[in-house]
């Protein structure tokens, strides 16, 4: 292990390790998962450290296109597993029990109710802040067409959110339509920082 | 081409945010720097192991992908060769533009025209109109470029714009698209927009 490239990988780790952590909590509904995601992607980076992009806004992005991937091949095996366990044991699938900490407000309702491709767009805008050219790394396409992806994502966004809200209004309680996501990562975070 | 009023959408999204980078479990962070320290020193202690004998392979694979190349090229007795629409500039794969170009795709924007670009500023560009395929009824019209002045990473596809020069360009809303939509002004070209925007 030569000192120049273990320096490299260091540097980038404590630039962007807390970056990387977040990203894959906001995509994850286990706290081990996104563990796992993060130490697969940092030794994903670790191998193929000679291939990170030398501008250091770039970088960051560079790290969460290959989370992006590990995530999916991820979710891939999860969906397997949990298929295979039905088969085998023949139990019904887990079923969630709503909480109060389980409620999401409307934004999250509303991001649960879009494609997935038009969820993460908008999760890199909003929650990772990333600019356009940044979400190009990461997604693998044109500024371009970040852009006007984004511009039809975020105007579906806008109507699904206009209708979560007038479901609020009429007493319909859009956390028992979405997954909970805030609430149970807020839940992990009490719980780990309480340790 | 109108701007969106009211309230931004993403700013409740934002406050939604589920976590807070700052505030992230130390134990999680301590775990996490340790399995990642170990992965490492595995890796590389199996790669030192693995070296000599992998070396061996490497001619014989090399091989292989050569024979797979030529035989994916000429399978079936063909030589395959790529497809490209008419007066398309670009390589660039529709994996990475929102459309592949094309005339049937083109008479789905809700403007084409042709014109030359007077002012650039960050990633919006005016045109000064010659020919309207469709929409765009100002004869002067600023739309957003993105990744095409060289102001952000400059798109693959792109072209790049430069005040003076003439375009046929095409787009949805007020972004001028990429990947063959916008491309530098050729006569054949403008005549094969002109039947394909026909009404």
């Amino acid at each position: 292990m030569s000192d120049d490239r273990r320096t490299a990988f260091d540097v980038l780790y404590a630039a962007h390790g807390r970056a990387v952590l977040a990203y894959a909590l906001r995509r994850t509904t286990q706290l081990a998962d996104a563990e796992d995601a993060v130490a697969e992607t940092f030794l994903v980076a670790w191998r193929r450290l000679a291939d990170a992009p030398a501008p250091p806004d770039v970088r960051l992005p560079w790290l969460y296109a290959i989370a992006r991937r590990v995530l999916a091949n991820q979710r891939r095996a999860n969906d397997r597993r949990a298929r295979l366990q039905l088969r085998v044991r023949q139990v019904p699938a887990v079923v969630g029990v709503a909480t109060e900490d389980d409620q999401d407000g409307p934004a999250i309702t509303a991001l649960s109710r879009l494609r997935s491709d038009d969820q993460e767009l908008l999760r890199l805008v909003a929650w990772e802040e990333l600019s356009h050219a940044q979400i190009a790394v990461v997604l693998g396409i044109t500024p371009n067409a970040v852009a006007i992806r984004l511009y039809r994502a975020r105007a579906r966004f806008e109507g699904v959110l206009h209708d979560v809200e007038q479901d609020h209004v009429k007493g319909i309680d859009p956390g028992r339509t979405s997954k909970g996501l805030k609430g149970r990562m807020f839940g992990w975070i009490r719980r780990e920082q309480a340790k | 081409m109108s701007e969106p009023v009211g309230i931004d959408p993403l700013d409740e999204l934002r406050r939604a945010d589920p976590v807070d980078p700052d505030r992230l479990p130390f134990a999680s962070l301590a775990r996490l720097e340790a399995r990642i320290q170990e992965a490492m020193m595995q890796e590389t202690s199996q790669s030192r192991w693995r070296s000599g004998p992998r070396r061996r392979f490497l001619p014989a694979l090399a091989g292989l992908a050569v024979a797979s190349v030529a035989l994916i090229a000429i399978v079936g007795g063909k030589t395959l060769t790529p497809v490209t629409a008419p007066g398309s500039s670009s390589s660039v794969g529709s994996a990475s533009c929102v459309e592949q170009y094309s005339p049937a795709n083109l008479a789905r924007r809700t403007f084409a025209f042709d014109g030359t670009v007077t002012a650039i500023a960050g990633d919006s560009v005016t045109f000064k109109v010659s020919q309207r395929f469709r929409g765009t009824p100002a004869e002067e019209v600023t739309l957003t470029a993105m990744g095409m002045t060289g102001t952000t990473i400059t798109s693959a596809g792109g072209p790049t714009l430069t005040v003076g020069d003439r375009y046929l360009v095409a787009g949805d809303d007020r972004f001028v698209w990429a990947c063959g939509f916008t491309q530098p002004y050729d006569a054949s070209v403008a005549a094969a927009w002109m039947e394909a925007t026909a009404p």
